[in-house]
């Protein structure tokens, strides 16, 4: 204490000036407009400092939930690769190309910035934009299954229309046993539920069969994962069967997703465009 | 100036800020350099008085200042600087023992050095704070330069005036 007075009695007017000048810059920062902001811009820093942090721990928490749908997905990869033919000698299988050893997809992968579920037609965001070479009309696959198609693209960012759309979404998918196929939609309902139209009612059905995509729309390739038949019963005003499909990729928990890119694609378009010339001059 | 009690200097106070504000602000040298006087106060401020209630007076007089310009707290604390510093230099620069200090003591250059670096460590808080960037560092020196020239000759005519050289 007495240091403390013989400081105070020493140095008296210093504190005092200290006292004044504190006061002074108590005014600055609390009522001056440019003070104010970068006051504002410098506590934002700090806060997005510390948070990225706290987000890069959070993720790391994550990290099992997001290795169990890694695995998940090599399992399944693996059983594709091996798990068909050739079962007693699952290596070294040559594989005849017809297209003559092109590679027809590649993979971008991506994680979701934002997603929605609730609404008629759902969107959401990856963060892989133009730079990465996403464009729209590219598929968006997740480990389980498909999630949706890129319908706009900026540098770093892409917006991709979700399966979860009524009117804008319409999937080639096919039944795995039978190879029948039909359209998948979305009534906007049940957001884990989507609904397979247009297989004639003569092909046999169980619950729990496997749907596929088809690969006729060159957006994803043939054979991916989309869900299991929950459900069916015949559509009176069609004759064609109403099948509920279960989807097997939870839409409202997608973090890691695959952007396909199909290397053929402005080639089949070429064919495909003669298609239409050719239909064209037919009918005229 | 030769019985100066708290409430002349009020008074002084009072002339000053009103002539800062509704004489001074409204001239424009230039284009765009306003002189600064009212710093005057600090400067000419009789010695050998209460320490403490000078450094408090002049913050008032720049918190009176901001209040009319609306910009809170930063003529306040330049004119709390160059006052404490005033208390600093001639605490060093003349023997303490002596109450005899006065500007009638110091040379002409010396007194004009005096005035023209208070005038510039001034302008100098006042502006820097106020623009509060560091990408125009160099434009607000430019600003702060002229600005302390031009306040300065207003200074020495009130100097002047008021005989200040012969009487503090």
């Amino acid at each position: 204490m007495g240091f403390l007075l013989r400081l105070f009695s020493k140095n008296a007017l210093f504190v005092f000036f200290i006292f004044l000048q504190i006061i002074a810059l108590v005014l600055i920062f609390s009522k001056n407009a440019m003070q104010q902001s970068w006051l504002a811009g410098q506590t934002a820093a700090f806060n997005s400092w510390v948070s990225g942090y706290i987000d890069e721990g959070v993720s790391y928490l994550k990290l099992k939930q997001t290795n169990e749908g890694l695995v998940a997905q090599n399992k399944a990869l693996m059983l594709e690769l091996y798990g068909k033919q050739g079962a007693k000698n699952p290596m070294f299988r040559k594989v005849h190309d017809t297209l003559g050893g092109g590679q027809i997809y590649t993979f971008v992968d991506g994680e979701i910035v934002f997603n929605s579920i609730n609404r008629r037609n759902n969107y959401f965001t990856i963060n892989r934009g133009k730079r990465d070479g996403v464009f729209p009309q590219m598929g968006v696959m997740a480990p389980k299954g498909i999630a949706g198609i890129v319908i706009n693209s900026t540098d770093s960012y892409a917006l991709v229309q979700s399966v979860l759309s009524v009117n804008k979404i319409r999937i080639n998918a096919a039944l795995k046993k039978s190879g029948y196929f039909g359209t998948l939609t979305w009534r906007g309902d049940n957001s884990r539920v989507m609904h397979l139209s247009d297989v004639p009612k003569y092909v046999s059905l169980k619950i729990g069969d496997t749907i596929i995509t088809d690969g006729k729309s060159a957006i994803f390739p043939k054979g991916v994962m989309i869900g299991t038949v929950a459900g069916y019963s015949v559509d009176n005003q069609t004759g064609f069967w109403d099948i509920s499909v279960e989807l097997s990729e939870k839409m409202g928990a997608l973090n890691k997703v695959f952007v396909v890119k199909n290397l053929k694609k402005a080639e089949v378009q070429k064919i495909n465009d003669t298609m239409q010339a050719v239909i064209k001059k037919e009918n005229d | 100036m030769i019985s100066r009690t708290i409430f002349t200097d009020l008074l002084i106070m009072i002339f000053l800020v009103a002539l800062q504000i509704f004489v001074l602000n409204r001239i424009t040298l230039f284009g765009k350099y306003t002189p600064v006087l009212y710093p005057v106060f600090v400067m000419f401020y009789p010695f050998f008085r209460n320490k403490f209630q000078f450094l408090a007076l002049s913050f008032l007089i720049g918190l009176s200042i901001d209040a009319f310009l609306y910009s809170w707290g930063i003529n306040a604390l330049a004119t709390t600087v160059i006052a404490y510093f005033r208390t600093l230099i001639f605490r060093t620069s003349t023997d303490t023992s002596t109450d005899f200090f006065s500007f009638q003591s110091l040379q002409w250059t010396q007194f004009l050095l005096f005035l023209f670096s208070s005038i510039f460590l001034h302008q100098l808080l006042v502006q820097y704070i106020e623009f509060f960037k560091f990408s125009r560092i160099f434009e607000i020196l430019l600003n702060v330069l002229v600005t302390s020239v031009i306040s300065f000759i207003f200074i020495i005519v009130y100097a002047l005036i008021f005989k200040i050289k012969q009487k503090v």
